[in-house]
């Protein structure tokens, strides 16, 4: 506790400051040492509220963390993965440009380190042209198969969030579970009696709502938009992703369906009551907001266009191939990206 | 073992913490006897004295907070997350589960069953007075009409007016639709007799023994009934012509579909249709059929493993019979579990015309996801108008394309729960062992089995005359 004195003894008046500190000291230590005790006991016991779940339980506080590595309860895979759909059409019909290959590799970092950030999965899903997708009936089916082969790859992860290449994920510090999973009861409707663009039965026999939804979709102009979904790793999602596709109705629709597998989606939702009681809605700007370009003929309407004043959670340049500069919004989306995320303390790394 | 350990380390534990706490306080006394014997002054004497009880409560005060918080954190989270009755009260509206009419009435007998001795009148005032006619010349009705109540229901039953009885019996035969049992899980039959009777095509007096011989049967035994008029399903049909038999098959599943939303605790459904009649009321489902063991039905020959679902089908049924969320580490093959146990949500007959194809007649349901997806499939319009040329490839399309489904199948000899009859077989004059005969014959009925079945008796001509042969052979 001692400080070292001053040997010269010359500025008498430092030398007083300097003792009285130390008589200070001296006579506080026990509330010097109650204190700091306290501040360590709450550090260690306190919950950590950054990013871990209560409702999944994800070790709490750095106590159970530590215990339950020591207990030897690892947690192998993460409880939410996001499958990154990259490649697609993989340059098999077409030249694939430098633009393309630039986009792929700035969203996989995106999703990349937000991953990171919040301990999640991340599996990136090749969807390059395939033959056994080639047919007309077959194709699109893509996304139902990568889906059974994640869930089986990873079969004690609860939540699969789907991703298309032409995303960004813009609030990297924002958690899934604060985000969505967490408030599915404020910001998930069953029904769509709140905003139905495809015009379907708001209600049929024997749905049973009772149970929590297995997947969040969103809706856009057109409907149910595919480009970024939420889906629960069960019985129920395992079933629908067999049903999903069918001969029999692909047979008499192949023409008519020009979203495919989406359009397959909305005509069972339309129609079969099992997969309709474990579907729920969530605003589309809560996981899927869309650029001007989409949605065009109602641009106006703020249910759609993502606002980065408002902090939109993920931006999705759906559509962008078909006529719009993909390269031109993603670089776009990119600067806002940026400004929003650098920290002043970033320059000091370099970062 | 373990908790021993544990045990011991705790004590460790406490020892340390309590070694720990005697030190500080050996140091504390010591430090303040330091004082006492240092300071002169009285004054100070008394601050020192005043200073320790402080310190103590300080540290006490501090160490108790810590905990309330600490704890207040998981009692608050286990309300926010446990207590689904505290969320539900935020949450957005969520409609109700309804049938197939949005209106319904309850009933508190497990027996649900039609005004049977009206057959003869529905049959004079057709389809026609029953629904109205939709625009494209289909039948088509009111789901969200109210249905009537006890008083107009009595001022109709006693009008001599033709048209008010007319009015009477179309409302009785819409309202039978909304009956659902309101018994709770606790009351609820676990298994349900599920049939669909024709007033077109069958005679009064049959229609009165098929109806009888399944309220006797499940009086008997405590299950519920379900019964319901085929032309009730008329107007949720995209064909509603009743003479092709698929139509005929896509309303026993919707019906099944409503037996399941009408009962939603019971967790059997057995259909079986009007061309049938249970020769053994007292035969228990549960111990005739769900005490069977994987054993003794592959050893008995009683299910059809590794088999296609129709003649030359191109995908297999399973191999081997599953227990329900086994582990794969105890999935031997020499495991024995009750049908009860095991896993499987449709239980259907294969039969052999000689052409191997399954029973739509007689099958039996558990009402699980997989039931549910499976009668919504062909609930849904766009796979009923598909064309297809006869129910038995609808079912083998569903069970070939679908693993899952192929999976939830349990493919029973159809002797388990329906033996055909066979005008020589089934004669109790007939001596030789039956067993003995080749597939397929070996399924016909004999004096003394469960159920009977009139296979193709309505083309034949011999419905009538055969229900009542059999009727007054019941054993009861």
């Amino acid at each position: 506790m001692l400080l070292p004195l001053g040997s010269g003894g010359t500025n008498t008046n430092q030398k007083k400051q300097i003792y009285k500190l130390n008589l200070f000291l001296n006579n506080n230590k026990r509330k010097i040492l109650a204190a700091i005790t306290l501040l360590f006991v709450l550090f260690w016991i306190i919950p950590s509220s950054s990013h871990e779940e209560i409702n999944y339980n994800t070790s709490s506080s750095l106590v159970s963390k530590v215990f339950s590595s020591i207990a030897g309860v690892k947690s192998t895979s993460p409880k939410i993965m996001i499958i990154l759909a990259v490649n697609s059409g993989g340059g098999v019909l077409r030249w694939k440009s430098e633009q393309e290959w630039a986009i792929e590799r700035l969203s996989i970092s995106n999703k990349r380190n937000f991953c990171l950030r919040h301990g999640y999965g991340l599996a990136i899903k090749d969807m390059t042209t395939d033959k056994r997708y080639s047919h007309e009936y077959r194709e699109g089916w893509h996304k139902a198969d990568v889906l059974k082969q994640t869930m089986r790859e990873f079969p004690d992860t609860e939540w699969f969030w789907w991703l298309d290449t032409e995303t960004l994920i813009m609030e990297p510090h924002i958690s899934i579970e604060d985000h969505i999973l967490n408030r599915l009861d404020s910001i998930a409707e069953r029904t769509i009696q709140h905003f139905n663009p495809l015009a379907l039965p708001i209600n049929i026999a024997n749905i049973d709502y009772k149970e929590r939804p297995d997947l969040l979709l969103t809706q856009d102009c057109t409907g149910f938009n595919l480009g970024s979904f939420m889906i629960r790793n069960t019985e129920w999602s395992s079933l629908l992703l067999d049903m999903w596709w069918d001969p029999a109705a692909y047979v008499q629709k192949h023409m008519v369906w020009e979203h495919r597998e989406q359009d397959a989606l909305e005509s069972m939702y339309a129609n079969q009551p099992w997969v309709r009681s474990k579907i729920a809605f969530i605003p589309l700007r809560s996981i899927n907001s869309l650029p001007p370009g989409a949605c065009s003929d109602q641009a106006n309407d703020d249910k759609y266009l993502y606002s980065s004043k408002e902090n939109d959670f993920v931006i999705n340049m759906d559509g962008c191939s078909y006529g719009r500069d993909c390269w031109g919004e993603m670089q776009k989306y990119m600067n806002i990206y940026e400004i929003k995320n650098n920290k002043w303390y970033n320059k000091l790394f370099g970062i | 073992m373990i908790p021993k350990k544990k045990n011991h380390t705790k004590n460790n534990f406490v020892a340390l913490v309590k070694s720990w706490f005697l030190a500080v306080q050996e140091e504390g006394e010591l430090l303040i006897f330091d004082k006492e014997m240092s300071s002169s002054g009285s004054d100070d004497n008394k601050y020192n004295k005043k200073k320790r009880p402080l310190w103590k409560m300080l540290s006490i005060f501090a160490i108790s907070l810590t905990l309330v918080i600490y704890l207040t954190s998981f009692v608050y989270s286990s309300i926010m997350n446990g207590d689904s009755s505290l969320r539900s009260e935020k949450s957005k509206y969520v409609p109700r589960t309804k049938g197939l009419y949005f209106h319904e009435i309850k009933q508190h007998s497990p027996l649900i069953f039609p005004a049977v001795e009206q057959q003869p009148a529905l049959k004079t005032v057709g389809l026609k007075v029953l629904f109205t006619k939709g625009t494209q010349g289909n039948y088509v009705v009111n789901v969200d009409q109210k249905p009537m109540t006890e008083k107009q229901l009595k001022v109709l039953k006693a009008s001599e007016d033709t048209n008010d009885k007319t009015l009477f019996i179309k409302n009785q035969f819409l309202d039978h639709g909304r009956l659902v049992y309101d018994g709770s899980k606790r009351e609820s039959p676990k298994t349900v007799i599920v049939t669909l009777v024709d007033f077109d095509t069958y005679g009064l007096d049959s229609t009165v023994k098929i109806v009888q011989n399944r309220v006797d049967y499940a009086q008997q035994q405590g299950y519920g009934l379900y019964v319901r008029w085929v032309q009730e399903f008329v107007p949720f049909l995209q064909d509603q012509d009743l003479n092709k038999p698929i139509n005929h098959d896509f309303a026993k599943f919707i019906m099944m579909r409503q037996a399941m939303h009408s009962f939603p605790h019971a967790e059997n459904f057995w259909f079986i249709d009007k061309s049938g009649l249970i020769m053994d009321i007292k035969v228990n489902l549960e111990t005739y059929f769900f005490d069977l063991t994987n054993k003794e039905m592959i050893e008995n020959n009683l299910v059809f493993l590794n088999s296609p679902v129709i003649q030359d089908g191109s995908i297999n049924t399973h191999s081997n019979i599953w227990k329900k969320n086994a582990k794969l580490s105890d999935t031997t093959d020499n495991s024995v579990f009750k049908l009860q146990d095991a896993k499987f949500s449709m239980v259907f007959a294969k039969q052999f015309l000689p052409i191997e194809n399954l029973d739509t007649s007689s099958f039996l349901m558990r009402n699980d996801l997989y039931s549910q997806a499976f009668l919504d499939y062909f609930g849904d319009p766009l796979y009923r108008q598909y064309g297809w040329q006869s129910i038995q490839q609808a079912l083998s399309h569903i069970f070939e394309w679908h693993p899952h489904m192929m999976r939830s199948l349990l493919l029973i000899r159809e002797k388990v729960l329906g033996s055909y009859y066979h005008p020589e077989l089934s004669l109790k004059t007939y001596k030789d062992e039956i067993n003995e005969l080749e597939v397929g014959k070996n399924d016909a009925y004999r004096p003394g089995d469960f159920i009977i079945k009139f296979r193709d008796c309505l083309r034949l001509k011999t419905c009538n005359s055969l229900l009542t042969e059999y009727y007054n052979e019941i054993s009861k």
